[in-house]
């Protein structure tokens, strides 16, 4: 009795807090390992690093918001087309910005335009993905998975494989640029990560989707149109893999056909690192970004200590089985066992 | 109304693969058929060229030559069972740039028992069922960057490496090609070798971290030109345009491009055209009893050339 009193008391604190106990936890990771980079590389500790670990987290971070929203959703929410989504994005736009396949000097409408496009396109592979998982009734892995296959070969289709290099001032701007210092995508990360926050602990919306992955037969009885629910965050999340397009092709300056490769991997182990159950109902965006910076904060630890690459895979495996592990331990002492 | 469609779909791919096989029974022995097999013609301008070349060298001999390819850079087993559709199709010469060095093996010893000429180009395979391998000799045309790195550095210096994929073999070659002769007879230093693995935007993100890692960079060789876009972005980034020097390796038009725009100094070429014209060559010749198979080395060159300022006008017409 008193247990479950307490347990209501500090679910209020959480919910008042700006994030919960398990991002406290990926904050302790990160200092930790910050701590040994330090000791170890004479040049981790600077601003100039931070500010590299920021950029190289910031493109994983934005597609980690979307992703937490479709694994939280549960019923074995999961999208492997995000990367393959950014390839199509990020070349679409470069054809609607050069469509005689030769860089010259782009307009503020076809600017817009271009950009525009990359996200319409996103958020239409997403819709599709909704549509085929919440209407048609397919699995998650599975639809996602033929939309992963089918949008790289749509991207290398449209693109006749061949990236696109010098983008316009602005694109770059988007993925190279600075606001006070900070990199500009993760500012965009960062305010979105904010947004998709707010959106979660605050409207209905955000409740809802909670709700469809604690249990979505309670969800449909109790009134949620669990259908339109779940298309909505699919398409929402082809949208911010569209935002994620524009963000990489700006920083690298080029639209590749293949850009995005293997980030549907990187992404789902930040959100995993992050806290966010894979079972759904439970989690959320900040300990998503968190788990995209500690990925980036790893790589760069051992580029600073020029490891042999080969190591790198194997300890981001470590680290999303340890993340797992944490959270398995933690739902059985909260359920009392 | 749904089964009538398919009905027809089905009627219509009988009906071509009757054509086909009419087609097929029309050969005349006297004319070899070759077969080219390739990884992927999309997004990927090198294996293109290279499947291309074949096929028109082939012809130019007098051959009969078609390109198949297996529809994407890890479709293994498609390849395999075009190998196998081949030897029902009983060709006489398969000219082949496997996918994965030991997945094609058996298919190849079946190949060679249907007495089917295999000559492997740009990637091996495991065994000894086909008769050569053609490809550039990645190590040595690496110690080409290596040497050339040298002479620009007057012999002294910090270099980067970023490297392919971990596991790649002709990633290896090409990183150890480097690395082992640009120190020998020099005090460069290699200060940091990570993998940008072939793409583009992790190539940037192992730039920008060695960069930091090293204040003191002279030189960056890239192992490939799929990767010198993202170094190139990664060294704009840190404002060390002007002190650091970058080397590339393929040759392709965009990293010749790159030389003429003063943005690389050098980048070492590659020939897919000549690999797939000397595949062609030496495995006609073979099939016509003009060269004696046990005289056909293991391992055929098709060479490689340094691009400088000085030859890439050049070497921008060539370039694949």
């Amino acid at each position: 009795m008193n247990d479950r009193a307490n347990d209501r008391t500090s679910s209020r604190l959480r919910q008042r807090l700006p994030f919960t106990l398990s991002d406290a936890g990926i904050l302790i990771w990160i200092a930790a390992i910050g701590l040994f980079l330090s000791l170890a590389s004479p040049q981790f500790f600077a601003k100039a690093n931070f500010v590299n670990i920021l950029s190289q987290s910031a493109v994983i971070g934005i597609l980690s918001v979307g992703m937490t929203l479709v694994i939280i959703s549960g019923n074995d929410g999961i999208d492997l087309s995000v990367g393959s989504i950014v390839g199509i994005s990020s070349v679409t736009m470069a054809l609607v910005l050069f469509p005689d396949d030769a860089a010259g000097i782009v307009g503020a409408a076809d600017l817009l335009l271009a950009a525009g496009i990359a996200l319409a396109v996103g958020a239409l592979c997403g819709v599709i993905n909704g549509i085929m998982i919440a209407y048609v009734g397919l699995p998650p892995f599975i639809a996602t998975l033929a939309m992963m296959t089918a949008a790289r070969g749509v991207a290398a289709f449209v693109s006749s494989g061949r990236p696109t290099y010098g983008l316009p001032p602005a694109i770059v701007f988007l993925g190279q640029g600075r606001l006070f210092g900070i990199p500009f995508p993760v500012v965009i990360m960062v305010m979105l990560a904010l947004a998709v926050f707010v959106v979660l602990r605050v409207t209905t919306f955000g409740m809802r989707i909670y709700a469809i992955g604690g249990n979505i037969r309670t969800a449909f009885l109790s009134g949620i149109q669990v259908k339109k629910i779940q298309l909505a965050i699919y398409t929402l999340n082809g949208l911010i893999a569209g935002i994620a397009a524009i963000v990489l092709s700006g920083r690298v300056n080029q639209a590749h056909p293949e850009a995005g490769m293997t980030y549907e991997m990187y992404t789902i182990g930040a959100v995993v690192i992050g806290g966010t159950s894979l079972m759904g109902g439970k989690g959320g965006v900040i300990g998503s970004v968190f788990g995209a910076i500690l990925m980036a904060e790893v790589q760069n630890g051992i580029n600073l200590l020029d490891i042999p690459v080969a190591f790198m895979r194997p300890i981001l495996g470590i680290l999303i089985i340890t993340a797992v592990v944490i959270d398995q331990w933690q739902k059985r002492r909260n359920s009392g066992d | 109304m749904v089964k009538k469609g398919i009905l027809i779909v089905m009627m219509v791919l009988l009906f071509c693969g009757t054509l086909a096989a009419a087609a097929q029974e029309e050969k005349s022995s006297d004319v070899p058929e070759v077969a080219v097999v390739v990884k992927t013609l999309t997004g990927d301008v090198f294996q293109l060229k290279l499947a291309e070349s074949a096929r028109d060298r082939a012809i130019e001999l007098g051959a009969n030559a078609v390109i198949y390819q297996a529809g994407g850079q890890t479709a293994v087993q498609k390849m395999v069972s075009i190998i196998e559709d081949l030897i029902v199709k009983q060709v006489d010469i398969i000219l082949i740039s496997p996918l994965d060095a030991k997945a094609v093996v058996p298919a190849f010893k079946q190949a060679k028992e249907a007495g089917i000429t295999i000559v492997c180009m740009d990637n091996y395979a495991e065994g000894d069922d086909y008769l050569t391998f053609v490809s550039t000799d990645n190590y040595a045309a690496a110690a080409m960057a290596a040497d050339y790195a040298k002479e620009v550095l007057n012999g002294s210096g910090n270099v980067l490496v970023v490297e392919g994929a971990p596991g790649s073999a002709v990633g290896d070659d090409r990183k150890n090609g480097f690395k082992e002769n640009v120190v020998k007879g020099s005090s460069i230093e290699v200060v940091g070798s990570q993998s940008g693995y072939w793409a583009n935007d992790k190539a940037m993100e192992a730039t920008e971290n060695m960069l930091q890692a090293n204040p003191d960079v002279d030189l960056i060789f890239s192992c490939s030109d799929v990767m010198v876009g993202g170094i190139l972005e990664a060294v704009k980034l840190a404002g060390r345009e002007n002190e650091i020097k970058i080397i590339s390796f393929d040759g392709s038009r965009d990293g010749v491009q790159l030389i003429l725009d003063g943005k690389i100094i050098a980048d070492v070429a590659q020939f897919p055209t000549k690999v797939g014209a000397i595949a062609a060559e030496t495995a006609i010749g073979v099939w016509n009893g003009s060269l004696n198979a046990n005289d056909v080395p293991d391992f055929i060159d098709a060479g490689a050339e340094l691009v400088t300022a000085e030859n890439a006008e050049e070497m921008l017409k060539v370039a694949f």
